[in-house]
């Protein structure tokens, strides 16, 4: 086409017919598209067929209806109710909450341990750094089922399984081979929304969280769109798209006690004192930019670093005394061959908790070691020559400028921690593959739809990390000429 | 010289130099160099002090565990189940041959030794810079390596005995997958990276659509599918085998991983070359193949090394659709009652972890090594 449109310039005024079609670049393009397409729907409809006749054979039902069926099979570690006769879709709840406990839990100490390690290895400090680099070579060089094994199957089952030579740790805490226990928290605090308002929101929560879902996708597709940025296809318009389809999922098939309990549960938790922690970090927040705006305008500086702490401290302290709320413990006791209260631990979330830490902090710690390094020396030239202090010259210059170098690949390794998080069904862990893809699928043999679900949340988690990403790139690149 | 034409009687300056002082004795040695690096400051010291602590407590112990209370002769678990006793090795060294071949048949392991010294004979030329036929070499790794192997390994043809794929294990399977994902992925990555930078919008978004589905799901879940979607898939009555399912499954993932790396390696491509290239009225598969593809390649290799590792570490998941590879035939006798000993576990995780660390740490050094050789090679 485009040579058509530059008819006018005389060399292309020559007779049409010495161009071969064959050689016409745009006829080609089309060719191959439509070859591909034609084989894509080929092998797509051949798989159809035989999958369907084979479902047909094998006497497979197809659709969704399984998942109001009862399970009927128990799950040995879980964080709501549930019992054989719960249905599937509890199963699948129950798992996405194992993977989901696992992951933040990992999340949150893999982070503190690989900042700590990636660091270390570039301190002065000519021993803490070989012992980082030491780490790090080993453990991110050793598969992590691996790793898994050897703390389960040989680390823990080394702790005493006769519970009378339990380890008695100090503050009531207890280990053995079931687990590790530790005192529950009860708190008493009095709850100022009342409960026929969390049950009106939960019941209403149920359909309006889907819907205002639906619509930031369906915005962010019109944004670009109104932006004239849509193209064909855009990584944007696909994640725009998905959360409208995962809305519109959730809206229509997912029952509504799914949602109602997790509107219900988050209102419940709502109390006081957390209300007054939520207020304190609003305040700081506010606090922080107020003192960014006072130090462009008037040159002061305001403590703000001492001020947050104080707000975040004394607030919550105050609402706690001021409402007289009290904190007990329930202290697990040996009764009979168990031991009965308190928080348990199974070991299986210790072997899976302590494995994906100590892998994924080896790649983490690589990361903020590579981000650090990635900060030109002369930034901390210029800053020493302006006369800021050590502190003033990590905290403004150096770890903001790492930051922006380390936060795409830390959030890619968070991703990467919640999948091998899958690995737990090696030990036992019920997680969401075990318990969803392995035992369901097995029971109920619908491979298509439980593949289909389960790629669907994989998909989606990933896609969410990868637009997070995409926004964060697009919020700190740097500008360049 | 200046020093010649000072007059007699001050003599306040000197008129010849001074032999060099040594340095201060805390500014050299061992002693300075422990100061600089272990206790520049109080915290450093604190820090280093710690180290030692935990070091000294740390490194008898596992020297004590590892060497000097472990066990290496034996016929049996018994001698590990007394108090006090470290390691125990007779169960590695008694267990040294399944840990290799699994159930392949002992007077067949002629094959394995010839297949696991044809893929050395290919990779390490392959991989050393300094020697020529490159192009070569890569075919026959590609194409003549995987078919012969299977024919070898699989046998029922030019005289060798069947054996089923059932009786394979150990690290026969470990090498298998692992060498067939890259054997496969390497093309097919080459392929969707291609496909990837192409201007024809639908043949982008299939690409795009493989690669991202892939990279987005968990390996376990890959191979679930696998396992159980594949048969499903196929026409009635074609039967495959387990290990091929692992292997189609694996090849898919790490495709996707490879096209990545792939186009990576094409988008550092200064944009000269291809101007160039069609300066010299080269067409697309030849600008390709001529031009782009052998530099991209060429410095992608720490990428493509990288995924390697990934996918090495990453053969350990097969035991999911019920193979026994390396670390499965490793666990597989520590369940059983003949081997049962409090030490055992241990031992055996440990072994494996040194083998599979050999493998990838030697792998990645090798990675660092031609980043260091592309690092001045390739300056634009």
């Amino acid at each position: 086409m485009a040579m058509q449109d530059q008819g006018i310039s005389p060399q292309n005024n020559k007779p049409k017919a010495k161009k071969s079609l064959i050689n016409d670049p745009v006829v080609r393009s089309i060719f191959y598209q439509v070859v591909l397409v034609a084989g894509i729907v080929a092998l797509g409809l051949f798989l159809f067929a035989n999958l369907r006749a084979n479902l047909e054979r094998q006497n497979i039902a197809t659709g969704f209806g399984f998942l109001d069926n009862a399970a009927g099979f128990d799950i040995g570690f879980k964080l709501i109710d549930y019992d054989r006769s719960s249905t599937y879709w509890r199963v699948l709840l129950v798992g996405f909450l194992n993977t989901f406990l696992v992951a933040s839990i990992g999340i949150v100490l893999a982070t503190i341990l690989g900042f700590s390690i990636g660091i270390a290895r570039l301190s002065s400090n000519w021993l803490i750094a070989r012992l980082a680099t030491v780490y790090v070579e080993i453990i991110r060089n050793i598969p992590l089922l691996l790793q898994m094994f050897f703390w389960y199957f040989g680390v823990l089952a080394l702790l005493p399984s006769n519970v009378k030579q339990s380890i008695m740790l100090p503050l009531d805490m207890v280990l053995n081979k079931r687990g590790f226990y530790y005192p529950r928290p009860l708190w008493d605090i009095p709850n100022i929304i009342p409960t026929g308002l969390i049950e009106g929101l939960a019941s209403t929560g149920g359909w309006l969280v889907p819907i205002a879902v639906g619509a930031w996708g369906v915005w962010i597709v019109v944004k670009k769109y109104m932006a004239k940025q849509l193209t064909l296809i855009t990584q944007e318009a696909m994640i725009g798209l998905l959360i409208l389809a995962v809305a519109t999922v959730i809206l229509f098939a997912v029952p509504d006690w799914w949602l109602q309990t997790v509107v219900r549960n988050i209102l419940n938790s709502l109390n006081l004192v957390v209300m007054a922690i939520i207020a304190a970090a609003c305040a700081v927040a506010y606090l922080r930019k107020w003192a960014a705006k006072k130090l462009s305008d008037t040159g002061e500086r305001f403590p703000v670093g001492r001020a947050s702490i104080g707000i975040m401290v004394i607030f919550p302290l105050l609402v706690w005394f001021i409402t007289f709320s009290k904190l007990d413990f329930e202290i697990p006791v040996l009764q009979g061959f168990n031991f009965k209260g308190g928080v348990q631990i199974p070991p299986e979330l210790i072997a899976v908790g302590i494995a994906l830490v100590m892998y994924t902090a080896s790649f983490i710690a690589e990361v903020v070691r590579a981000g650090i390094l990635a900060v030109d020396r002369g930034q901390t030239e210029a800053a020493q020559a302006l006369g800021l202090q050590d502190g003033d010259r990590l905290r403004l210059v150096v770890i903001p400028q790492a930051m922006r170098v380390i936060i795409p690949p830390l959030t890619n390794q968070f991703l990467n921690l919640t999948k091998n998080s899958t690995l737990a069904i090696f030990i036992g862990y019920p997680e969401l593959a075990a318990v969803f893809t392995g035992t369901t699928l097995n029971q109920t043999g619908q491979a298509v739809e439980v593949m289909v679900m389960t790629m669907v949340i994989y998909l989606t988690l990933s896609l969410l990390t990868s637009a997070y990403m995409n926004w964060y790139n697009a919020q700190n690149a740097l500008i360049e000429r | 010289m200046a020093s010649n034409k000072v007059p007699a009687g001050i003599g306040y300056v000197r008129t010849e130099m001074l032999g060099e002082m040594p340095p201060p004795s805390n500014n050299v040695g061992p002693v300075a160099w422990m100061r600089n690096n272990l206790f520049s400051s109080v915290g450093n010291s604190i820090i280093t002090v710690v180290c030692i602590i935990a070091l000294a407590w740390a490194l008898p112990n596992l020297w004590g565990y590892l060497v000097s209370r472990s066990l290496v002769a034996g016929e049996d678990a018994r001698p590990c189940r007394a108090e006090d006793i470290g390691a125990c090795w007779i169960y590695i060294v008694n267990r040294w041959d399944f840990f290799v071949y699994g159930f392949y048949p002992q007077d067949q392991w002629w094959r394995p030794n010839v297949f696991f010294l044809m893929g050395i004979g290919l990779i390490v030329p392959l991989l050393t810079p300094s020697l020529p036929y490159k192009g070569t070499n890569l075919l026959l790794f590609l194409v003549a390596f995987p078919v012969v192997s299977y024919f070898l390994m699989a046998g029922g043809v030019f005289g060798l005995s069947e054996v089923p794929t059932e009786k394979w294990g150990g690290m026969i399977v470990t090498i298998i997958v692992a060498l067939t994902g890259i054997v496969a992925s390497l093309p097919l990555g080459i392929v969707l990276a291609l496909g990837r930078r192409s201007n024809m919008p639908l043949v982008k978004t299939a690409c795009v659509m493989f690669i991202e589905l892939w990279r987005a799901v968990p390996l376990i879940t890959v191979l679930f599918m696998a396992s159980i979607m594949l048969p499903l898939f196929l026409p009635e009555g074609t039967s495959i085998d387990k290990l091929l399912r692992a292997l189609v499954g694996t090849a898919l993932f790490s495709a996707a991983y490879m096209a990545e790396v792939i186009r990576g390696g094409l988008q550092a491509i200064p944009k000269g070359q291809y101007e160039a290239a069609s300066a010299l009225g080269l067409n697309y598969w030849k600008t390709t193949f001529f031009i782009s593809m052998p530099q991209a390649l060429k410095i992608s290799i720490p990428g493509i090394v990288n995924t390697f590792i990934g996918l090495f570490k990453d053969t350990t998941l097969v035991a999911i659709v019920g193979l026994v590879d390396f670390l499965g035939a490793v666990k597989a006798g520590t369940k059983s009652a003949a081997w049962s000993a409090p030490s055992i576990p241990i031992t055996s995780y440990v072994f494996a972890g040194i083998v599979y660390w050999i493998f990838c740490f030697s792998m990645s050094r090798y990675a660092k090594y031609m980043e260091d050789r592309l690092e001045t090679g390739h300056k634009n």
